[in-house]
């Protein structure tokens, strides 16, 4: 919970309002529009109108009777436009702040369940494998790390190997370094990325001009990079122990998210969705088979 | 001795036999100039075969450059080399290699057939890289992947297996090799197509499958060989038509030639048969003929016995003309000289002349009923009324010469024509007639006796006149054969009796010698048994 008590009213009152307006199934379904927040990352959302969740939101919308809608966000504004209030991370828990309009009623755009999210909003059951990795660019003098069996060897290896470097990172989202005590265990300098204006499609250009010698990328977003940019980036390590991605639900949708998780249920028995992740990633299979079983 | 039907049967069968050698003949040469042009038709036919699998090949061999060339390739080896783990990355990496070579494999398709095997990715180390592609379908380190910069076809004589090679390089340097197993069957089936005719191998061994092996191939001419270029191939290509046709028109041949036989057998019987026909008219014409002699005979017999007929009427009458002439002279003396003769010795004259001149009419009757009869006319008749006409017409004749008559008859009907049979009996009467009057004996016998024995009427004429001569009895019934003077027979009356019986009344009649007691005294003479079968003809 929250250690502020002020903020604790606040959070408790704005849960109320939020409420009082509550868009749970029956109101979607009255409305007949379900309303997908996202913004363009990796093939999760590729802004091309097409994308691993906006085809799984798509086909939620069809399996409630309701016309499906992309409502484009920030990775800043991304839970204050399903809240309506904006809600970030802090060293002293989750801080909510600016009142934005309500946009959407779920939120799917590879989001990583975290801790601090939860606090926010409510996730699905889990709908994508992931994790953070070291990424720098070809040239750079890391060096790939020697896997060992433990991940949290292989974390402390990498994070031993950036002593010293240059680290692109982006607060507030999986690529946290807060998340994962980096300040604590490392000596490296990060290079925080501006919410507002920064994509996640930045990262890797980034190191490839030399503006950090490695990044903090995820997983999903990894396979992506290596396909994109062959031969000039490398996989230095794991920064996190394995995580998982899920959707997005307003605390108020409580019908919505059951009957999320209902949709998903089918489409993960039916094979469906596994045609989906092939589709998008499908090299996502070889880093967590036992995920998609 | 050949008819003119023979010679045109025999002339129609060597024509015959001449088309079907003829026929053969040009069947034979046609084939052998069919099989000509269609030996230079397969030569050019292989060779557009060899041409197709050529540009196939080349395409093949541009298309696995091409893949080969792929960053997905390289891209392993990239980040092998910038030190990448297998669990970080690498795997992402072999994953995108093995994606990669299973769409590419899995759209390569000709027709229904798959180009390839299986593609495998090695290192320089001939470890294989690729994961889902690992078909081990050769030795790996038998590679000579330093040749295989260009994409080139290699046999794996060993395993029987078609390959491409092709090296991947980084920065002009060999780092893995592609390895492209080729579905070579079934492409030699898609292009070929008429694999019965075709065989594909190297110089040295076959590669897709075939009922010969290389070294009957190489030695049978009916094959044309020709290199596929820039491939280790040779196409091996023969016609099955030729074979086909020369097997049909071998069997034709064999067909036609066969067929002469039958022919042949056909004109021998036709040969056989027309013989035949050729003896039967013969004996037809012989029948004839001899129905014609027999028919001559009949009459001279008829003449022959008119001739006896009129011998005996001439007894018959001379005996009551004596008696008229003696009643009639009688009278005109008594007249001329003035006898006086009674009313009743008149009368009884009178009676005299006119029963006298009764019998001549009743005697010429008999013989008239006799000549009149048609002797084609069959009717129903008992033997007794025959033999009692015989007897009629025979008394006086064995009157005058003394023979005593002696019967013994048992009824008994039978069918046939009566007159004929009084005839042939009459004769054997005449001839037991002539032969007693021939000898000088006391007494003279002639016996008629008829009996029925089961279906059978047995008629035996005896007389006691010492027999017929041993050397003479077989010839008895021959036709002109006599012992009497040419005045007196003809030697056709036991020859027509014998006619008689046997042909007309379906009989038979048998002369012996015998020996009988008679009175107490024993005589000898011949003995005629004539059998007659008692039933409807």
């Amino acid at each position: 919970m929250l250690k502020n008590p002020l903020f604790n009213i606040l959070f408790f009152i704005s849960i109320f309002i939020s409420s009082l307006f509550s868009n749970d199934l029956e109101e979607i379904k009255k409305r007949g529009e379900l309303r997908h927040l996202g913004f363009p990352y990796a093939n999760f959302i590729t802004g091309l109108g097409d994308g691993l969740d906006v085809e799984l939101i798509k086909g939620f919308a069809k399996y409630i009777n309701v016309e499906y809608k992309f409502v484009p966000s920030l990775v800043g504004d991304i839970f204050g436009n399903l809240t309506g209030q904006n809600a970030k991370n802090s060293e002293k828990g989750v801080v909510l702040y600016d009142n934005i309009p309500i946009k959407g009623d779920v939120i799917a755009a590879g989001l990583t369940i975290l801790d601090w999210r939860k606090e926010v909003v409510n996730f699905s059951r889990p709908t994508f494998p992931s994790g953070v990795w070291l990424v720098s660019r070809a040239n750079s003098s890391l060096v790939p790390i020697n896997p060992t069996s433990s991940i949290n060897n292989d974390i402390n290896l990498v994070k031993k190997s950036i002593s010293s470097k240059t680290v692109l990172a982006m607060e507030n989202t999986c690529l946290d370094p807060r998340l994962y005590k980096m300040k604590e265990t490392t000596t490296a300098q990060f290079k925080l990325l501006d919410k507002e204006s920064t994509k996640f499609i930045d990262l890797i250009p980034a190191i490839i001009n030399k503006y950090a010698d490695a990044t903090l990328l995820d997983v999903p977003d990894a396979l992506i990079a290596l396909e994109k940019w062959p031969g000039e980036i490398k996989i230095i390590g794991p920064i996190s122990q394995k995580q998982e991605m899920a959707v997005g639900f307003r605390k108020n949708s409580p019908q919505l998210l059951i009957e999320f998780n209902k949709y998903l249920k089918i489409i993960r028995e039916d094979g469906t969705y596994n045609n989906l992740v092939k589709k998008y990633y499908p090299d996502i299979f070889h880093f967590s088979a036992d995920f998609f079983k | 001795m050949f008819s003119n039907k023979n010679i045109y049967i025999i002339f129609g069968g060597i024509i015959l036999v001449s088309y079907i050698f003829a026929l053969i003949i040009i069947t034979t040469t046609d084939q052998k100039k069919i099989e000509s042009y269609e030996k230079k038709e397969i030569n050019s036919f292989v060779q557009s075969k060899a041409v197709t699998l050529e540009y196939f090949f080349n395409v093949l061999k541009k298309d696995v450059s091409n893949i080969s060339e792929n960053r997905i390739l390289s891209l392993y080896f990239l980040n092998k080399a910038l030190g990448m783990s297998m669990e970080y990355g690498l795997k992402v990496s072999i994953n995108k290699i093995d994606r990669f070579l299973d769409k590419f494999k899995n759209s390569q398709y000709i027709k229904n057939s798959r180009i390839f095997k299986d593609i495998i990715l090695i290192n320089k180390e001939k470890n294989i890289v690729s994961e889902n592609n690992r078909n081990n379908l050769i030795d790996l380190n038998s590679l000579n992947i330093e040749s295989a910069n260009e994409a080139s076809i290699y046999i794996d004589n060993k395993e029987n297996e078609v390959y491409i090679l092709k090296n991947i390089f980084i920065k002009e340097k060999i780092v893995g090799t592609l390895v492209c197993f080729i579905n070579i069957e079934g492409i030699f089936k898609e292009l070929v197509i008429e694999t019965e005719q075709f065989v594909l191998g190297s110089k040295s061994k076959l590669i897709t499958q075939s009922k010969q092996s290389i070294d009957l191939i190489l030695k049978d001419n009916k094959y044309k060989k020709i290199d596929i270029i820039d491939t280790p191939f040779v196409i091996f290509g023969k016609t099955s038509d030729i074979n086909e046709k020369s097997f049909f028109t071998k069997w034709l041949n064999i067909f036609l030639a066969f067929l002469a036989f039958p022919i042949l057998y056909i004109l021998y019987h036709l040969l056989l048969l027309n013989n035949k026909n050729i003896k039967l008219k013969e004996e037809i014409k012989n029948s004839l003929k001899e129905k014609q002699n027999e028919k001559i005979m009949l009459q001279q017999l008829r003449v022959a016995a008119i001739g006896e007929m009129i011998g005996n009427i001439a007894h018959q009458w001379r005996q009551p003309l004596s008696v008229i002439t003696t009643q009639a002279t009688g009278l005109k003396i008594s007249l001329e000289y003035g006898n006086e003769i009674s009313k009743d010795e008149l009368k009884k004259m009178m009676e005299k002349i006119n029963n006298q001149a009764q019998h001549l009419s009743k005697t010429i009757d008999d013989f008239r009923s006799f000549f009149q009869g048609n002797i084609n006319e069959l009717h129903e008749f008992d033997i007794r009324n025959t033999l009692d006409d015989v007897r009629k017409l025979t008394k006086d004749t064995f009157n005058n010469n003394f023979i005593e008559y002696h019967n013994n008859i048992e009824d008994c009907k039978i069918k046939g024509n009566e007159n004929i049979l009084i005839q042939a009996f009459i004769n054997i009467y005449n001839n037991a007639k002539d032969a007693l009057s021939e000898k000088t004996l006391i007494e003279k016998y002639f016996f008629v006796e008829s009996k029925v024995i089961d279906d059978e009427l047995i008629v035996i004429f005896k007389d006691n006149a010492n027999g017929i001569s041993k050397d003479i009895i077989e010839k008895v019934f021959e036709p002109y054969f006599t012992t009497k003077h040419e005045s007196v027979g003809t030697g056709i009356g036991l020859y027509m009796t014998n006619q008689i019986i046997t042909k007309h009344f379906k009989g038979s009649i048998e002369v012996e010698n015998e020996e009988f007691i008679f009175n107490n005294k024993k005589y000898t003479g011949a003995k005629f048994t004539i059998v007659l079968p008692i039933r409807e003809f």
